[in-house]
């Protein structure tokens, strides 16, 4: 038996994907440069801040405190995501699923608990 | 392959650490169990022996092993042997951590230390045993996450800081391109099993280049777990900055799971037996050269640096850098005598590693201080002097390579090793030999300060004492084995065949 030749053809439609999406993208840009009508002012070169003026820099230092509260969000976030999959096949894994679940949200909730016995989950 | 519940028998070490992990995170919960420090130190120490017990008293496995837990991890005699050595490694940990006076005094958290250490010997015995790209990642990731942790751990001012966020910003690089490199490797043979990989290219030619990104991808992440050259620059400043104890355990147990981890991708995926004394690479890859260029270099590299440190920790980081470079061309010689090499090698590294280390660690609790030059005239000083002395001299020398101790006969299957694989490795035994001699010279040097000069500045040593008796009889123990090892390595020999049985 001779191996054969790998050739990534499953990869092809990622390629036509990525190849239409970028020229979408430039495109749009192209066409939009030559149709739109060009009259700046200041208030419209302004940085779009939801409808208020920006008033202060927003490259600034914030507190680490965000980063501990966004990966603890993203932790739980990841578990509710697990939660999905397991809710949808439940019918098929019955008692079994149900055990491991518990096992993988129990351990979750020590850790949980963990975090606030460290406080982390207090803004101080 | 195994459902999940049927594989926990399998995994009795295992599933017993991620319990009592479990277990002691609840109980250090509470306020006046959390600040007993000793309790936990024993708690920890306890649990690392119970595991060990587990490991050691399973049942043997047969022939080539049994795949758990859907085929995520593989037990077979590499795995346990690597399981116990890694386990013998945190046992270790703390036992340093028990005699080091940077982790029994400057401490606020004494729990967390014990339960991360617990959580790092998860890691390892889940990697050395894993036989998916998914189980090998998190749990590399696992083992990774802690000693960025362990590595500042305890606060030894701005070496610490630098050190542990050093290894953090260059871990995370390494994995990152190293998950990379997997989902490429993903891309192209559509299976993260290893066996379903092994067996794609064995059925596939994949063109150069194509296989040749994600290896190069996935080597970061590796290169960078073992300290081998290209990736080797967090080595020595994460050594110098982290306790101690951990800086001895991280040369030893981290790195040996990181050689079974590369042990096993490229033995089990790009390499095929038919029984026969040396592997045939499949998938179109020369992944021997590739080893050996990677050994000459981190061995050369590793042992220059070596030469001019100041500091015994960054120098035995180099040291160690040197060593990974010796194991590779064990990796580089595809045979399966490399693998019962790696852990022969690996087996009398640990002795003279953590022997090392612990003589570090005693005189830094009487000096206070880790350069090189403050161990000049050590020998002749007043009481423990001569015997620190002398049992430092026991494991640089076989560090170096020399007979009769242990180290000598781990090069010698290093080399031979090399010498199965046949006429195209022959440069690399060389390289090897030149770089044992520049080696001499660093080692040495200590030797020399130490034992020849006797001008005995600075502290005097203090009195031995009562409780000086368990590490002193450790450290003596361990120089015993080195000798004995390296006289009669019979046992080790016999365990180190074992672990080529995987690849039946």
């Amino acid at each position: 038996m001779t191996p054969d030749t790998y050739v990534p053809e499953h990869f092809l439609p990622v390629a036509i994907f990525l190849l239409l999406g970028g020229a979408f993208a430039v495109g749009m840009l192209v066409v939009g440069w030559f149709v739109r009508p060009r009259r700046p002012y200041p208030e419209k070169l302004l940085t779009y801040e939801s409808g208020i003026t920006p008033f202060m820099d927003a490259h600034q230092k914030f507190s680490i405190r965000f980063y501990l509260i966004a990966m603890l969000f993203l932790i739980f976030d990841i578990e509710a995501v697990f939660l999905y999959p397991w809710a949808v096949a439940y019918g098929k894994i019955g008692l079994y699923g149900f055990v491991e679940m518990v096992i993988f949200i129990a351990i979750l909730l020590v850790g949980y608990v963990y975090a606030w016995k460290k406080g982390a989950l207090e803004w101080e | 392959m195994m459902r999940n519940f049927e594989s926990l028998a399998y995994v009795p070490a295992e599933a017993f650490l991620s319990a009592f992990f479990l277990l002691a995170l609840v109980l250090s919960f509470w306020k006046r169990i959390r600040t007993n420090r000793s309790l936990f130190y024993l708690a920890g120490f306890f649990g690392i022996t119970i595991a060990l017990t587990l490991e050691l008293t399973a049942g043997r496995v047969k022939g080539n092993g049994a795949l758990l837990f859907y085929g995520m991890i593989r037990n077979d005699h590499l795995s346990q042997l690597f399981t116990v050595l890694c386990l013998f490694s945190s046992l270790f940990l703390f036992l340093f951590s028990f005699i080091s006076r940077e982790t029994t005094r400057k401490f606020k958290d004494g729990a967390e230390y014990v339960l991360l250490i617990l959580a790092n010997a998860l890691g390892m015995v889940l990697l050395v045993s894993s036989a998916n790209l998914l189980m090998m990642y998190l749990s590399l990731e696992f083992l990774s996450f802690t000693s960025y942790l362990l590595t500042g751990f305890v606060d030894r001012g701005e070496k610490t800081s630098e050190a542990a966020v050093k290894y953090l910003l260059y871990g995370g690089i390494a994995s990152g391109v190293m998950v990379y490199g997997l989902s490429l490797l993903y891309g192209i043979a559509g299976s993260l099993d290893y066996a379903a990989l092994h067996m794609f290219f064995v059925n596939n030619t994949v063109p150069g280049v194509t296989l040749a990104i994600p290896i190069i991808f996935i080597l970061a992440g590796m290169g960078f777990k073992i300290a081998a050259f290209p990736f080797h620059a967090w080595c020595p400043d994460v050594y110098e900055g982290a306790p101690t104890p951990f800086t001895a355990f991280l040369s030893v147990g981290p790195k040996a799971a990181g050689f079974v981890l590369i042990v096993r991708f490229f033995y089990q995926i790009f390499g095929s037996t038919d029984g026969g004394e040396i592997l045939t690479a499949v998938g179109g890859l020369d992944w021997s050269l590739l080893f050996a260029v990677l050994s000459a270099c981190t061995m050369t590299f590793g042992n220059l640096a070596a030469l001019h440190q100041k500091n015994i920790k960054r120098m035995l980081a180099y040291s160690s850098i040197a060593h990974a470079g010796y194991i590779l061309m064990a990796v580089a010689s595809q045979t399966p005598f490399g693998v019962s090499a790696i852990f022969f090698y690996f087996a009398v590294y640990f002795l003279m590693n953590f022997g090392a280390f612990l003589v570090v660690i005693l005189v830094s609790n009487e000096f206070n201080s880790e350069l090189i030059e403050d161990y000049e005239g050590l020998a002749w000083k007043r009481g423990k002097g001569a015997f620190l002395a002398s049992m430092l001299a026991v494991y640089l020398l076989s560090l170096t390579g020399i007979p009769p101790f242990a180290g000598f006969i781990g090069k010698v299957y290093l080399l031979l090793a090399v010498f199965q694989k046949g006429s195209s490795l022959y440069w690399l035994a060389v390289v090897a030999v030149i770089n044992t001699v520049i080696s001499l010279y660093y080692y040495a040097r200590v030797l020399q300060l130490m034992f020849l000069s006797k001008r005995q500045k600075g502290v005097t040593l203090s009195a031995m004492e009562r409780h000086h008796v368990v590490p002193y009889s450790v450290l003596a123990g361990l120089s015993f084995f080195t000798v004995l090892f390296g006289i009669y390595w019979v046992p080790i020999d016999h365990l180190s065949r074992l672990a080529v049985n995987f690849l039946k």
